[in-house]
């Protein structure tokens, strides 16, 4: 119930701002031959993977394979790496990513991302999520105060946090800190969630916390997670997709869905990762 | 001679190198101790409450500072209020628009090296030219802050640069992922996040404007009176000490008095900022 009012108010306080008329359902992603160079060397290359709308889209492999740089071409974080280049076609739904005309700011507000450690701003836990919302226009403290809840809820903070919403966040634990850095990014409604090893900084509990609340988030947004711990992506995947290194460039091996994947593995290379990591 | 007993380390041995650094430190501090010994020494019997409120009579023999400490007031927030904006700005070019290697930020970057490298006297007669001759503004209060200004602003700048370099980069990844344009995410985040450095900059560039004397001597002027706008002479601290020092015969009681709470002053900023970031950096700078 609350959620829907939450929805409702970040929707119409984005219609009030005049900045955008998007319809709140998660998106679909499709990448054809897309390759990452930097300085010239390729990070991956040809990446064809299709990621459907409301799932959990795994990425694994093996260090250095690429799986951070393809989650950046996603919201164009490669922008920021001086050198680097991006080839292929990207779209999100409709929408070509890597052409030039694209409006970053909107892009990055569809394509939320978190990162491996968690990086709560030094504020305390309202200001870190009233910040992206007044940025994007939205200014009445009750409806920032109510997104903020929402969001808080959705990652299983809000119990926790609620009387301590000014205290520093910096102060939460690292779990915490990590689900506020989701709820950060949901204030946003974005249709498109990337996740870059979201629970390798956390101690076991707090990864059970951080991973069941990214599994409510299924259906309502689509969601690609780098992990490098093959258990949780057999817990958390509808769809899995395995990234290898040949001649030291990242590539796709095999993708489908996380069953195929685990259980039937077409390609030997992804059989002996998953039996070696799995013993 | 055996080796073994030179390096072995259970055998404390004084050696000439232990001796000549420790000696040598300790002659720095000596030197330290034996200055502020000194001013308080001798500064100590010249202070008193009315010295600090009453105006100097006799050229400065005897009397007070008041106006003379309104002055320095004055010219030092003349000099802050013109080089914070403009020393923030290039700090910002420099860390987050001009790539070390472009050529306009190594031109920057040259010309605050040289700038910086300018001895004070050389600011004193550029701004006495420019300043008080080309703009008019004469012997004053403004001639003075501004000429500052000129002064301060590599140091200023090379420290706000660094302090904008230095925030750590998972925070401009989030602020960026966040879809924040470059204007706000330095508006919002970036100036936040490094406002300690920021801060240290300007307390270092407010100290070293308030020690400055040549700079002064023909920009802001001599004029121990109070002054009554930012176009009056007016007289710095330690431009007074300068002048009793030297140009008052039996000024030299006021001039130590004066040198005393020059020094009480500068101490004083660097504790309390000391303090503050102290704070403001442990705790986290929330407001709600
Ligand atoms: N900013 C950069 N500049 C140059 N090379 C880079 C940069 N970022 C990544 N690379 C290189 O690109 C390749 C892929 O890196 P990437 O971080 O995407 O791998 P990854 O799969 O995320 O690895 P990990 O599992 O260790 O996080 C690596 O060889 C890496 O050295
Ligand atoms: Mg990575």
């Amino acid at each position: 119930m609350i959620l829907s009012k939450v929805q409702f108010g970040a929707r119409t306080a984005a219609h009030r701002a005049g900045e955008d008329r998007r319809a709140m359902h998660p998106a679909e992603i499709v990448a054809r031959d897309l390759s990452v160079r930097y300085r010239g060397k390729p990070a991956f290359a040809g990446i064809s993977l299709g990621i459907p709308a409301g799932q959990i889209t795994a990425v694994i492999g093996p260090s250095g394979c690429g799986k951070t740089s393809f989650l950046m071409c996603l919201n164009r974080l490669t922008d920021l790496v001086p050198h680097a280049e991006v080839t292929g076609s990207l779209e999100i739904e409709d929408l070509d990513v890597l052409a030039a005309r694209t409006n970053l700011i909107a892009l990055r507000r569809e394509v939320g991302m978190i990162f491996q450690k968690p990086n709560p701003f030094p504020l305390s836990v309202r200001r870190n999520l009233a910040l992206p919302l007044r940025e994007h226009g939205v200014r009445d403290r009750k409806r920032i105060d109510e997104i903020a809840e929402g969001a808080l809820r959705d990652v299983g903070l809000w119990d926790e946090v609620k009387d301590r919403l000014d205290e520093p966040a910096l102060a939460l634990s690292g779990g915490q800190q990590q689900r506020l850095c989701i709820a950060r990014t949901l204030v946003l409604r974005p249709r498109v969630l990337l996740l870059d090893e979201p629970c390798s900084s956390l101690d076991p509990i707090s990864m059970a916390a951080v991973e069941k609340h990214i599994a409510s988030l299924r259906g309502r947004f689509t969601l690609v997670i780098v992990t490098h711990n093959l258990a949780q992506a057999r817990r958390l995947a509808d769809r899995v997709a395995f990234f290898w290194i040949r001649n030291g460039t990242g590539c796709l091996v095999e993708q489908g869905t996380a069953r195929e994947v685990f259980e039937a593995p077409r390609d030997p290379l992804t059989e002996a990762y998953i039996k070696g990591l799995e013993g | 001679m055996d080796v073994s007993t030179a390096s072995a380390p259970n055998e404390p041995r004084l050696r000439a190198s232990d001796l000549l650094v420790w000696s040598a430190a300790l002659a720095s501090l000596g030197v330290c101790l034996a200055i502020v010994g000194h001013i308080f020494w001798q500064g100590a019997a010249a202070l008193s409450w009315e010295f600090l409120a009453a105006a100097p009579e006799s050229a400065g023999r005897a009397g007070g500072i008041a106006p003379i400490l309104v002055s320095t007031a004055l010219i030092l927030g003349v000099c802050i209020v013109a080089s914070l904006p403009v020393g923030l700005a290039t700090a910002i070019l420099l860390a987050e628009y001009a790539d070390a290697g472009t050529i306009f930020g190594r031109l920057i970057r040259r010309s605050l090296d040289v700038l910086a490298a300018v001895p004070s006297i050389i600011f004193g007669m550029f701004g006495n030219a420019f300043f008080a001759k080309t703009l008019g503004l004469g012997f004053s209060i403004l001639s003075g802050g501004l000429t500052l200004a000129c002064m301060v602003l590599p140091l200023f700048i090379r420290v706000a640069e660094e302090a904008f370099r230095s925030v750590p980069a998972p925070h401009r990844l989030a602020v960026a992922s966040l879809g924040f344009s470059r204007a706000s995410a330095i508006l919002r985040v970036l100036i936040p996040l490094a406002a300690p450095g920021i801060l240290a900059g300007l307390v270092l560039a407010v100290g070293r404007a308030m020690a400055e004397t040549a700079a002064l001597l023909f920009t802001s002027g001599y004029s121990d009176r109070m002054p009554e706008s930012l176009f009056d002479s007016g007289r710095a601290l330690s431009i007074h000490i300068y002048d009793l020092a030297m140009n008052v015969p039996g000024g030299n009681a006021n001039a130590h008095g004066s040198a005393l709470v020059l020094i009480v002053l500068l101490v004083a900023i660097n504790l309390l900022v000391s303090w503050f970031l102290h704070r403001f950096v442990k705790k986290g700078f929330h407001t709600p």
